[in-house]
């Protein structure tokens, strides 16, 4: 069922992201896959070192160290836990939190830079809020969006990307991707919750999505106070209730977080190996790496080739957008710019 | 004086990790530890600020913190671990 990973791994690391999202506190006994309500604390089965390993490994494959971190630290003292996981935990955690205050520094500089402009903070920092920790959320790049009306400011070459202390700011024309157009105002709960939705989905579409991502968008669900009602009418306009029944059958299986949803999708398992096929971004994904360390035509052709081997998926669960995507990025490699970033 | 901006001690499971600037890592006592905890919260810091918190926190005399504080601070000097 997990590929790589052996079952008792994965539902020790699953049982692990849980009390480290602070959904359910841990108790020791027989660990469990997926959730099973919020009547009792989870129980979690005692791990062998091999599988401790194969715990950490998952953990930074979807990005996730500091969360398991936080749910090791939330484990009954007597739980067994090898201290070459501790220190190895205790250092990602160092690792992650030095990232996180040198994101939000950069982060300051920029809005200071554009101040007046009224930039949005889209993802990373913005959704680390929402978190029990935020600073062990792991942070990658800051994405920004600009409010209708006012021009993208660009870089001295022309771009819409900008590197401040090693840190990759990207400036996006358009706040959700795969070419919505929701009515919404932007920002709103409603208007970040359809935008991170969106974003999961483009990556499942083409080279793979991770679990930060997924805990980013349980996370917000959680948090934020939004009107359901108009959640699932932007679904429907979007074409894309199939994809969030998914999605938030998944968080509430996975991650023991309600997610709303308009009715419950068995099928999460599908999601589940895109997830665990390819880890963040699908960066992990077993012929990925190559692809990622070769030029621009090879990495276009490659997630090109991925994109038709979602075909099954993107038909399934939200065809309308896995055309539009398909085509979109079909028609933008015989032009040749690059294909949207994994940002 | 300040604790260096880039290092910061993380606990787990009653360890505790020092993790450098440049990613080097090395695992410290609990005393070192929570000595860095009150340092950090504290912002700006001297030996009486470890050393009231030694007294507070643990049986220790006065004169006990007031020695184990100023050893603590001259090892994180030696070690380039504060600034001014």
């Amino acid at each position: 069922m997990a590929g790589k990973f052996s079952d008792r791994a994965v539902e020790g690391f699953f049982a692990l992201l849980r009390a480290g999202l602070g959904t359910v506190p841990l108790s020791r006994g027989q660990s469990s896959l997926s959730y099973r309500g919020p009547e009792r604390a989870e129980s979690i089965s005692p791990l062998t070192e091999a599988e401790w390993q194969e715990v950490l490994s998952l953990a930074a494959q979807q990005s996730v160290s500091g969360i398991v971190y936080a749910g090791v630290s939330a484990l009954p003292e007597e739980f067994p836990v090898p201290d070459s996981v501790t220190l190895s935990l205790m250092a990602e955690a160092g690792r992650i939190r030095r990232r996180s205050a040198l994101v939000s520094g950069v982060l300051e500089k920029v809005l200071k830079q554009f101040e007046g402009l009224s930039p949005v903070v889209m993802k990373g920092p913005a959704v680390a809020a929402f978190y029990p920790s935020p600073e062990l959320r792991e942070s990658g790049d800051i994405d920004l969006n600009f409010p209708d009306g006012v021009t993208a400011p660009s870089a001295p070459d022309g771009s819409s990307h900008l590197r401040i202390d090693g840190i990759d700011i990207d400036i996006h024309s358009d706040y959700f991707d795969l070419g919505l157009k929701p009515k919404v105002a932007v920002p709103s709960p409603e208007a970040t919750l359809i935008m991170l939705s969106a974003h999961i989905l483009k990556h499942a579409f083409s080279s793979g999505t991770g679990l930060r991502q997924i805990c980013d968008i349980a996370l917000a669900y959680k948090e934020l106070d939004f009107d359901e009602g108009i959640l699932r009418a932007l679904w429907k306009d979007c074409g894309l209730t199939r994809w969030n029944n998914l999605l938030s059958s998944f968080i509430r299986r996975y991650l023991g977080i309600e997610a709303p949803l308009e009715k419950e999708d068995a099928t999460t398992g599908r999601l589940l190996e895109i997830v665990l096929e390819g880890g963040n971004f699908g960066h992990f994904a077993a012929d990925r790496r190559e692809a990622l360390a070769s030029d621009a035509g090879a990495r276009k052709a490659d997630t090109l080739r991925r994109i038709l081997r979602k075909a099954p998926f993107g038909l399934r669960y939200a065809p309308g957008k896995y055309l539009w995507y398909l085509t979109t990025l079909s028609k933008g490699n015989l032009r040749g710019p690059s294909l949207p970033s994994s940002s | 004086m300040r604790l260096r901006g880039d290092c910061m001690v993380n606990s787990l499971r009653g360890k505790h990790l020092l993790t450098l600037g440049d990613g080097r890592s090395f695992e410290v006592n609990e005393s070192f530890a929570f000595l860095w905890k009150v340092a950090a919260e504290a912002g700006e810091f001297t030996s009486e600020t470890l050393a009231e918190a030694l007294v507070s926190n643990y049986e220790i005399s006065p004169e006990e913190a007031s020695s184990e504080a100023a050893g603590t601070i001259k090892l994180w000097q030696e070690n380039s671990l504060t600034e001014q």
